[in-house]
């Protein structure tokens, strides 16, 4: 089973949550990324922690997407979905409710298609490269 | 693959899924789907199953 979970403004949400110090701090996503981990096993009273693979995103989602379409580190862009947006609006890339076999959210990620491409994605951003380690982990496991 | 969402595994923060534009919610999921699927077939073919 996947968690979710963006950690942008996760600090205004009503729940306690300190991030850690992020000037010069190399290990801000992986020490951000654990600090999550660890407040979604709380919630969960550390239930399923071998059966979840934890999606933490750095501060958005769509900045994994991002990887597709720019080759420069994704988790400093300021504003991931506008940028993204910015992106795919230029490509022509449009909403087309009437075809749900080639969406809108299908075609923006077509790029997650191929293992070598996505090797190449995660150098571009450091949370889709940790979730990636960790689902190869529990593979391997199996 | 199961996917929990915030959503389910937290109400308030479905909050923020609201303030997307139309159309860029559901990325999330297909991103996610995508990533293990494309993850699992490639370890499945090196294990040679």
């Amino acid at each position: 089973m996947t968690v979710q979970l963006d950690t942008a403004e996760i600090e205004n949400q009503d729940f306690k949550f300190i991030r850690p110090n992020k000037n010069n701090n190399l290990n801000y996503s992986t020490e951000l990324r654990n600090k999550v981990i660890e407040l979604i096993d709380g919630w969960l009273e550390n239930n399923y922690k071998n059966e979840l693979l934890y999606a933490i995103a750095i501060e958005e989602l769509e900045a994994w997407c991002l990887t597709i379409y720019e080759k420069k580190d994704s988790s400093i862009s300021a504003n991931p979905k506008n940028q993204l947006m910015r992106i795919l609006s230029k490509r022509n890339i449009k909403i087309d409710g009437n075809n749900r076999a080639n969406s809108f959210e299908q075609k923006v990620t077509k790029g997650f298609r191929k293992f070598k491409k996505l090797n190449e994605f995660m150098l571009y951003n450091e949370s889709l490269e940790m979730f990636v380690n960790e689902v190869l982990e529990q593979l391997k496991q199996i | 693959m199961a996917l929990l969402s915030k959503g389910r595994l937290s109400k308030m923060m479905l909050e923020r899924l609201e303030e997307l534009p139309e159309g860029i919610t559901f990325i999330k999921e297909i991103v996610l789907m995508k990533v293990v699927n494309l993850l699992t077939f490639s370890t499945n073919k090196e294990k040679g199953n």
